[in-house]
């Protein structure tokens, strides 16, 4: 659900990325961050709440909140509000706390 | 590296202190978290009553726009995907790539480090789908997605309603704005005038009851005097107001003061909004968030603070230009935040000592009550 045609800023078409999210492969247009691409596509839940095990999703959209923690290829409990969608990106969902130990 | 005004962030306040330092000859570095200069303004398609007079004719990104042109041509070094994360003993500041870490050494910093929404929680507020007013704002206005299709504002502010018109342009369906108390916090009546005519509830003296649905949220449950009502969404903006953002603060030892007005812990700050830690300068909404003209102003004011202190404006010069700015704030807090302005007043002196702000001659300000 992306938004071509916007009432006060107008039309922008932008060239494609495409990357993966639990292995599917989507694409959106350039200049969005991991979690609005995700939104494009309808995937609101980005991962699980590290005590309780609920979804989680993209809260504040401004790095503060860290509700969308995202797993962005191989790097774990990234900001996907606060880092760009680019082409071959590898996103999963944040199931867990990271392995500090490996 | 080396700089004489380190800037942290590169919003409205820390791109107003960057033209007044720079266009004065000085050598001036922004750092900022995300990977543009401009911070909130550039999802902002409205206009603001509360902004200085020469930007209330237009939009926020198109203020950004301006405000980034009007600094370009003083090379201005911009460190955009970069934060501040530490103090080095000798004083100089950690900034960090998300990599590697390396130290700045800075005559002067500025730390215009904004606000950050405030949660509005009940159950299952945390679901999916919930989100802040200005995450809302932020997918569609700047990444251009759109969060849902049905949508609930909790708050009543005027970023609610804008953003309610705004969500109901690009097509959302809007099924309200609920407000808790009898009265909505929004004063103008234009702007509920346009929101009334596009057929979207204001539901005052109504509460939030709790959050349904299965990974992510569906329902939203609210009660009025009229019993429980069942809502369905596919996503709920929250306006909950906001805080002045502290962990630079907290980096820099500088000491701070509780104001609720001004929205929570503030950093202290003299009249030259200097904090507690000897060439740490404060501006825009971490000052405390009164007006939009406040980002603006109070970043003009560190810039011209910072100019004085480094021998590049005279201080009579530098006096006359302060007093202006001053006033400037003034002349629209009195129309819409007089409260926030003697807050901001208060907190001065709270830090100064008694009568401290008289010293702004010729104002003619009083702190009332």
């Amino acid at each position: 659900m992306e938004i071509t045609n916007h009432p006060t800023l107008g039309k922008q078409i932008d060239e494609e990325v495409t990357f993966t999210f639990e292995g599917m492969p989507l694409t959106v247009q350039k200049g969005k961050t991991v979690a609005a691409a995700l939104m494009t596509h309808r995937v609101r839940k980005l991962g699980v709440s590290r005590k309780l095990i609920q979804p989680r999703g993209l809260f504040c959209a401004n790095g503060r909140c860290c509700s969308c923690f995202m797993t962005i290829d191989g790097k774990e409990h990234v900001r996907s509000c606060m880092t760009l969608v680019q082409n071959g990106m590898n996103v999963l969902q944040n199931n867990s706390d990271p392995n500090v130990r490996k | 590296m080396e700089t004489d005004v380190l800037i942290i962030g590169g919003g409205p306040a820390g791109l107003s202190a960057a033209y007044e330092t720079a266009s004065r000859g000085l050598n001036v570095t922004i750092i900022e978290e995300t990977w543009y200069l401009g911070g909130q303004l550039v999802q902002q398609t409205q206009s603001f009553e509360d902004m200085p007079n020469h930007y209330r004719q237009l939009c926020g990104f198109e203020i950004a726009e301006n405000l980034i042109k009007k600094v370009e041509p003083f090379g201005i070094h911009v460190l955009t995907d970069h934060t501040l994360i530490g103090l080095y003993e000798n004083g100089e500041m950690g900034i960090s790539n998300d990599r590697d870490v390396f130290p700045v050494k800075a005559s002067k910093i500025i730390m215009a480090t904004g606000a950050a929404e405030i949660a509005v929680p009940f159950p299952k507020w945390t679901l999916p789908g919930i989100m802040t007013a200005g995450a809302a704002q932020i997918l569609i206005n700047r990444d251009r997605v759109l969060p849902g299709t049905k949508t609930i504002l909790i708050g009543s502010s005027s970023f609610a309603f804008e953003l309610a018109k705004q969500l109901h342009e690009v097509g959302i369906e809007v099924k309200g704005i609920v407000e808790q108390q009898s009265d909505i916090v929004l004063q103008n009546n234009c702007l509920i005038d346009e929101i009334e005519k596009l057929n979207i509830p204001i539901l005052k003296n109504t509460k939030v009851i709790e959050a349904e649905g299965k990974g992510q949220v569906e329902t939203l449950v609210i009660e009025s005097n009229q019993g429980p009502q069942r809502i369905d969404v596919d996503f709920v903006c929250l306006d909950g107001g906001r805080n002045p953002i502290l962990e630079a603060f907290l980096i820099a030892n500088c000491s701070l003061s509780y104001r609720k007005i001004l929205g929570g812990w503030v950093p202290d700050y003299d009249l030259n909004f200097e904090t507690s830690s000897e060439g740490v300068y404060v501006a825009g909404n971490s000052t405390g968030i009164t007006s939009k003209a406040a980002i603006f102003l109070t970043g003009s004011l560190s810039g011209i603070s910072v100019c004085e202190s480094l021998g590049k404006i005279n201080s009579t010069e530098a006096s006359q230009m302060k007093n202006l700015f001053w006033e400037e704030l003034y002349q629209v807090e009195q129309q819409v935040n007089l409260e926030g302005w003697n807050s901001r007043l208060k907190h001065i002196e709270g830090y100064m000592g008694p009568n401290s702000h008289q010293s702004l001659s010729g104002i003619g300000r009083k702190i009332n009550g």
